[in-house]
């Protein structure tokens, strides 16, 4: 079990997977933006999408918070 | 004559152990480990037949647990002088095989000695730690020599570069002394250290940590930031540290060396203008841009692995070293936060020191903004990067590529922070505040009081924009000495480079600044 955490705070205006998906390492599971830039979530990990705790457009409050957990 | 040759065979005889370190059993567990002894080290570092040792002798006093019987030959490091691409570098090799290179009283004095030698003569300083930490059985002894080094080391900072090699252990307060150098490169699977080894931090504080998680590569150069390079094993250490003082001047009286280079210093570089996206939330890699205008593409980057949102490292224009800082909008946006600003500042200062030109490359959303980054003190962190540019009085150059706004203005180094070049691209947004920021503040009455309040926020945008994003207004106030088509990079900072090259600051005197430490 691996965590995708936010790298800061900011704004996810896409998101690429959905749960039961399988991902390689690297793959871009979703889209944040932050300080006027557009940042990629990269899998941290080759695995099966197991959780998705984000929506489009939710704002993310703090770095550190679980966005994906990959089995 | 046969008297001679007794005493001649006693001296050779007590070279000999000597030179043997701790005996065939213990090089062969240390070679079994993937590592070199500490001669070997010295030999494959140094050119040829150019090391002299010194201080072989030295022994320790201590009577205390029948350690007068023991014999540590050369007090577990390896201590003298020897020429990197003929200069002339001074050295303290730990001797893992000598009592597991255990720091005490003779070890400290050596190391001491040998750096305040250095600082004296003006030679760069390395270090190579493989130790097994503080010889306890010499008690008050060794916790005085450790002192020793550490001011030796400290009053030689900024007159003569340093560099730890981490090839073993250095944990405890021994870490100090790779920790106070200029840059620390750290053998992947060999170099550990911490203020605390495991057994320590168990027993103290209850935490049970591997000794590669606690205190390994990862845990430096990607944590911590502060291991500014990794590598495999003893051979690479040995060529990155050569590498890395080819950039240096031996001192911080001579400017660094300048060498020949085939690589056209006018070099048009058409590839910037597809490799930087017009779209300013687009992000992007700025390693190819960096690769792409130094000479023949050779980037030494430090802590590479560490606030990757900033980039920090040293390359050549038309020969001549340089420290560039660099945003990476592909790493948290690019801003600046805490761990950016300190790795940037301390980059900047150790090239102020050792009279080697900056160029900052800016493409930088701002510092990093909310709670998380105010509460762990962004202002005081931040605060560094502006006293580094302001106190420095190397050549600074600066290219505004795409966004400079607000502090990262400064923080990237502007013009009215000290700047003696800018250049900004065509594409550049060079003010304040981003667009949607200033017209939500300043027409945020009009827009609330709106029938169409999207409409009406949407033109202000765009009017605050096309009036202040661009590189026009900064130029018409000789902020930015001039805009230039981004091929014409290379040409611009190898020109600029020229007419700075005998730049001269002088200031009042003072102890030195109060930076927010």
């Amino acid at each position: 079990m691996v965590a995708l955490e936010s790298p800061m705070p900011g704004r996810i205006i896409r998101i690429n997977v959905k749960v039961g998906d399988s991902v390689n390492e690297n793959d871009v599971i979703a889209v944040m933006e932050a300080m006027k830039m557009e940042m990629d979530l990269l899998a941290p990990a080759s695995g099966i999408i197991k959780e998705l705790n984000m929506s489009e457009n939710q704002a993310i409050t703090k770095s550190g918070v679980v966005l994906a957990v990959i089995e | 004559m046969t008297g001679m040759n007794k005493i001649f065979e006693e001296y050779e005889k007590r070279r000999k152990k000597i030179v043997e370190m701790g005996g065939s059993k213990a090089v062969e567990k240390q070679k079994s480990r993937g590592k070199m002894t500490a001669r070997e080290r010295i030999e494959y570092f140094f050119d040829s037949d150019t090391f002299m040792e010194r201080w072989p002798f030295m022994k320790h006093r201590t009577t205390a647990f029948s350690l007068d019987k023991r014999d540590i030959p050369a007090e577990g490091v390896v201590t003298g002088y020897g020429k990197v691409d003929g200069r002339y570098i001074a050295v303290a090799a730990e001797d893992y095989t000598s009592l597991a290179g255990t720091f005490g009283e003779g070890h400290g004095k050596k190391f001491s000695w040998a750096l305040d030698f250095a600082k004296e003569n003006r030679m760069p300083f390395v270090g190579m730690n493989d130790s097994g930490g503080a010889r306890l059985q010499e008690g008050m002894d060794t916790l005085e020599a450790y002192g020793w080094c550490f001011r030796s080391q400290i009053l030689a900072s900024g007159i003569i570069p340093q560099i730890a090699l981490l090839m073993g252990p250095c944990l405890g307060g021994q870490a100090y002394h790779p920790i106070m150098q200029d840059f620390l490169i750290q053998c992947k699977n060999t170099g550990f250290m911490g203020i605390a080894g495991p057994a320590f931090v168990k027993t103290q504080v209850g935490e049970e940590i591997s000794l590669e998680e606690l205190s390994g590569y990862r845990a430096h150069a990607v944590k911590s930031g502060q291991t500014h390079v990794v590598v495999e094993n003893d051979e690479e250490a040995l060529d990155r540290a050569r590498e890395l003082l080819s950039f240096f001047p031996s001192n911080n009286g001579q400017k660094p060396p300048r060498i020949k280079t085939e690589d056209n210093p006018e070099r048009v570089v058409l590839d910037l203008e597809s490799l930087v996206p017009v779209d300013p939330h687009k992000a992007y890699d700025m390693h190819e841009i960096i690769a792409k205008i130094i000479d023949d593409g050779y980037f030494f980057e430090t802590l590479g692995l560490y606030a990757r949102n900033i980039i920090t490292g040293f390359a050549r224009f038309n020969g001549r070293p340089a420290g560039i800082v660099a945003n990476q909008p592909s790493w948290l946006a690019g801003c600046i936060d805490i761990d950016a600003a300190d790795k940037a500042a301390r980059f900047i200062r150790f090239c102020d020191l050792f009279n080697i030109p900056l160029i900052s490359l800016q493409d930088c959303p701002g510092y990093r903004i909310g709670s998380e980054a105010d509460w762990n003190g962004m202002l005081r962190h931040g605060a560094k990067l502006l006293y580094a540019w302001a106190d420095a009085t190397v050549p600074l150059i600066s290219i505004l590529m795409r966004k400079s706004y607000a502090g990262a203005h400064y923080g990237m180094l502007d013009k009215s922070i000290g700047a003696d070049f800018v250049f900004a691209w065509p594409n550049a947004r060079v003010t304040i505040v981003g667009a949607s920021t200033a017209a939500s503040v300043i027409f945020a009455k009009e827009i609330r009081d709106a029938q169409n309040p999207e409409e009406i926020k949407a033109k202000r945008v765009k009017e605050y924009e096309e009036l202040y994003e661009n590189p026009y207004r900064g130029a018409e106030r000789g902020y930015i000495d001039d805009i230039i088509l981004p091929r014409e990079t290379r040409k611009y900072i190898n020109r600029a480079l020229d007419l700075l090259a005998d730049k001269e600051v002088t200031r009042p005197w003072r102890k030195y600044s109060n930076i927010n430490l």
